[in-house]
C-alpha cells in the first residue's frame, strides 16, 4: 500500500509567555515526536483525551500550524518547510472538517457562496461551471440545492455539518483531516453524519485523518488508530487488533472506561487515579507513569521509545516487550 | 424489582416558554415518578425538554418560561406554587443539583471550602467550625487529596474532573434526599468521566439518596440507572426498567437511537449506521399527531394526526406509539 503521508518525529511545542515582554517563560509540548504514516484510501483514527495533543498534531499535519520540529511528507513531498505561496496549490489536495459547525462557518455568507468560496480562491472554473460545481456537490452531502441562498443560522447543526463537509470535499481534495466532526452532534444526527463521511470515502476515493475522543465513533470508521497521551504517540495498531489486544496500559485504561450501552454487562474497570499533567512540564521518562499501575524506576528515567511488536503493532511501554504487562481482558 | 416509597411525583407537567416568536412547549405533559434510592435515568437529545423538566423541580424556572400546569410532588407536597422562599429552603438541603459545566457553577472569587462552607451554614444549624470540619471530610470523600490544602483553593486551580467533585461535594453536604445531576459528566474526558461515576455510585449506595440521571449518552443510563424514562420534544415515549427498554425497545425513536450508535462489539464496523433520518422537529412548529411522525419508518395516516397516550406495553413498560416495535432482543446492542 502507498503511504500517502508520513509523519516523522513532528514536534510542537508554544510559547507560554510572561513577563513586562512577553517573552517565553515555558513551553507547551502539545505534540512531542511523534511519528506515523497513513496509508492511501484509509481512515487513521487519532485519539486521546483533553490535552493529548491530537488536534494540533491535526492541523499541524496539514500546515494550518507551523511544525517546531520534524518532517511531513505528504504524496511524496517534503512540505515541512513549505511557505504560504508554496503550499497554497497542496491545499486542494488537503482539507480539514471542524468540530464546531457553528462557529466555523461565515454567518455573513450565504451557503452557496461558502461552498464555491475554495473554488474561486484556487481559481478553478468560471462563474457557471463553480455555480454548477456547488449544486452537485450539496447534493452529494445530502443538501437541497435549493438552499443555496439561505444563510448558515437557518440550518441545523447536523446540516451545518453537511455544509462544512461540502466546502471540504468541493476541490475534490485526496485528503482530508476530520477534527471531532460529530462531537457537537446529537446522537440521533451522529449516525447520519459518520454515513456520509463513510460514503464520500468511497465515492470520492478519500483518505482520512479522524480526530476524536469517541472511541466507539472512531472504532466505527477507522482502519488504524494511533493513541495519544501527553503529547506522545503511545500507540498505533489496526482497529480490530487494537480493541482485541490494547497493550499499552494508557489504551487498556481507556478502552475499560468507555461506557456501555447494556445494562446487564457489568465491565471490569481500570480506574486511573489523578489528572493528566499539565503539557508544560511533562513528567520525566514515561509521561503515562505518574498514572500507571506497572510503573517503575526505568519508566522514570528512560522514555520508552514506540517499537513494533508485531504485524504493524507499536507501543511505547518499557514492559510490553518482557510481557509484564497483564493482558488485558473484558 | 420491589418498589419502595416514591419520593418525587412529576405528573403531567408543562413548562411553556413565551418567545417573541411564538410559544415553547419544552416541557408539554411529562411525568415520572422517583421512588426512594433509585437512580432513574432521564434520557434525550438536545430539545427534549429533560433539563428544563429539572429546572422546573428546582424552581429555577425564569421569565420568559413558566409552568403552566402539573404538579410536583415531593415528599407528599407540591412545589409547584411555593414561594422562592420555601423553595430555596429545599434547594440545596434536600434537592440537591450537579451540572454539565462545574467552572460557572462555581463562583471564581472564592475559595471552594467556603464555596461549601456557606451552603452547610444557609440549611444547618452548626458552628463554623463544625462547618469547615465537614467541608474537609466532604472534600476527602468526593475523593479529592490533601483536602485541608484544597480547602483554600481557588476554583480555577483546580481541573476539570475536580471541580467536578467539589460540585459533588458541595451537593451532598447536606445529605439531599434527591440528587439532580444535569450532564453532569459530558464535559469530561471518558478516563476522569469514569471516576466521577464511580464516586457517584458509591455516594448513592452509601447514602441512599435518589438520584435523577439526565443525559443525552445511552450507555451512562445503562450503567448507572434502575429506570428509564426517554424524552422526545417535551413528552416521556417511553419508560421501563433499564434492562427491558435496553433488550426490548418497543418505541421505534428508542429502538433508533439504539441501534444508530457505534459500539464497541459491532462487526460491521466501516459500513452505514442504520440512523434515524431527518430532525428533531422545530419547536415552534411541532407536526401534527405523534411528533416522532415526520422521522418514523413506522408512520402511518393515524401517526399524522392522532397524538398516541402512553399506555402500559407489559408489566411497568410504557410507550407512546400507535406501532410498538417488536424486535429480537439478540438484534439490538448486539
Amino acid at each position: 500500500m502507498k503511504k500517502l503521508l508520513e509523519i516523522n518525529n513532528l514536534v510542537k511545542h508554544f510559547p507560554v509567555v510572561g513577563g513586562v515582554f512577553s517573552r517565553p517563560i515555558g513551553w507547551v509540548r502539545a505534540v512531542d515526536d511523534i511519528s506515523f504514516h497513513i496509508f492511501e484510501g484509509e481512515t487513521f483514527g487519532l485519539v486521546g483525551e483533553s490535552g493529548s495533543g491530537k488536534t494540533t498534531a491535526g492541523k499541524t499535519i496539514i500546515k494550518l500550524i507551523e511544525p517546531t520540529k520534524g518532517q511531513i511528507i505528504f504524496n511524496g513531498i517534503d512540505i515541512t518547510k513549505f511557505g504560504e505561496n508554496k503550499i497554497r496549490p497542496l491545499r486542494r489536495e488537503m482539507q480539514i472538517i471542524f468540530q464546531d459547525p457553528y462557529g466555523s462557518l461565515n454567518p455573513r455568507m450565504p451557503i452557496g457562496e461558502i461552498i464555491k468560496e475554495p473554488l474561486m480562491v484556487h481559481n478553478i472554473g468560471d462563474k457557471k461551471e463553480q455555480e454548477e460545481r456547488v449544486v452537485e456537490i450539496m447534493k452529494l452531502v445530502g443538501l437541497r440545492p435549493e438552499y443555496l441562498r439561505r444563510y448558515p443560522h437557518e440550518f441545523s447543526g447536523g446540516q451545518r455539518q453537511r455544509i462544512g463537509i461540502a466546502r471540504a470535499v468541493v476541490l475534490n481534495p485526496k485528503f482530508i483531516v476530520a477534527d471531532e466532526p460529530v462531537s457537537a452532534l446529537d446522537a440521533s444526527i451522529q449516525a447520519q453524519v459518520l454515513n456520509l463521511l463513510l460514503e464520500l470515502q468511497q465515492k470520492l476515493a478519500l483518505t482520512y485523518l479522524l480526530v476524536a475522543h469517541n472511541l466507539a465513533v472512531v472504532r466505527h470508521v477507522s482502519d488504524r488508530i494511533g493513541v495519544m497521551y501527553l503529547g506522545k504517540l503511545v500507540e498505533v495498531a489496526e482497529t480490530k487488533e487494537l480493541f482485541k489486544n490494547p497493550l499499552h496500559p494508557y489504551t487498556q485504561a481507556l478502552l475499560s472506561a468507555i461506557p456501555i450501552p447494556d445494562p446487564e454487562i457489568k465491565k471490569e474497570r481500570i480506574l486511573l487515579q489523578g489528572d493528566i499533567p499539565s503539557p508544560i512540564n511533562p513528567p520525566s521518562g514515561c509521561r503515562f507513569r505518574t498514572r500507571c499501575r506497572y510503573a517503575k524506576d526505568i519508566c522514570k528515567e528512560s522514555e520508552p521509545p514506540l517499537v513494533d511488536v508485531g504485524s504493524g503493532h507499536y507501543v511505547a511501554c518499557h514492559f510490553v516487550k518482557e510481557g509484564k504487562v497483564v493482558e488485558y481482558s473484558k | 424489582m420491589e418498589k419502595s416509597e416514591v419520593l418525587l411525583e412529576v405528573k403531567d407537567l408543562k413548562t411553556y416558554f413565551y418567545t417573541d416568536d411564538g410559544v415553547v412547549k419544552a416541557v408539554d405533559g411529562m411525568s415520572y415518578t422517583i421512588h426512594k434510592g433509585e437512580v432513574l435515568g432521564l434520557v434525550g437529545e438536545s430539545g427534549c425538554g429533560k433539563s428544563v423538566s429539572a429546572m422546573s423541580i428546582l424552581g429555577l424556572i425564569d421569565v420568559p418560561g413558566k409552568i403552566v400546569g402539573g404538579e410536583i410532588i415531593f415528599k407528599g407536597e407540591n412545589l409547584v406554587g411555593k414561594t422562592p422562599e420555601q423553595l430555596r429552603k429545599i434547594r440545596g438541603a434536600e434537592i440537591s443539583m450537579i451540572f454539565q459545566e462545574p467552572m460557572s457553577a462555581l463562583n471564581p472569587v472564592f475559595t471552594i471550602g467556603d464555596q461549601i462552607m456557606e451552603a452547610i451554614l444557609i440549611h444547618q444549624d452548626v458552628s463554623e467550625e463544625e462547618a469547615k470540619n465537614k467541608t474537609i471530610e466532604l472534600l476527602g470523600l468526593v475523593g479529592i487529596p490533601e483536602p485541608e490544602r484544597r480547602f483554600n483553593q481557588y476554583p480555577h486551580e483546580l481541573s476539570g474532573g475536580m471541580r467536578q467533585r467539589v460540585m459533588i461535594a458541595m451537593a451532598m453536604s447536606c445529605n439531599p434526599d434527591l440528587l439532580i445531576s444535569d450532564e453532569a459528566t459530558t464535559a469530561l474526558d471518558v478516563t476522569i468521566q469514569a471516576q466521577i461515576l464511580e464516586l457517584m455510585k458509591d455516594l448513592q449506595k452509601r447514602t441512599g439518596m435518589a438520584v435523577l440521571f439526565i443525559t443525552h449518552d445511552l450507555a451512562l443510563v445503562a450503567e448507572m440507572a434502575n429506570s428509564v424514562y426517554v424524552a422526545y420534544t417535551g413528552k416521556i415515549v417511553e419508560s421501563g426498567d433499564v434492562v427491558s427498554i435496553f433488550r426490548r425497545p418497543r418505541h421505534p425513536y428508542t429502538y433508533g437511537l439504539l441501534s444508530s450508535i457505534p459500539n464497541l462489539v459491532s462487526e460491521k464496523t466501516k459500513t452505514p449506521l442504520p440512523a434515524i433520518e431527518g430532525m428533531v422537529p422545530n419547536p415552534y412548529h411541532m407536526p401534527l399527531g405523534c411528533h416522532f411522525n415526520p422521522r418514523c419508518p413506522f408512520a402511518t395516516e393515524r401517526c399524522r394526526k392522532e397524538m398516541p397516550e402512553l399506555a402500559e406495553i407489559e408489566n411497568n413498560h410504557f410507550v407512546r406509539c400507535f406501532h410498538p416495535v417488536l424486535v429480537n432482543e439478540s438484534e439490538v446492542v448486539s
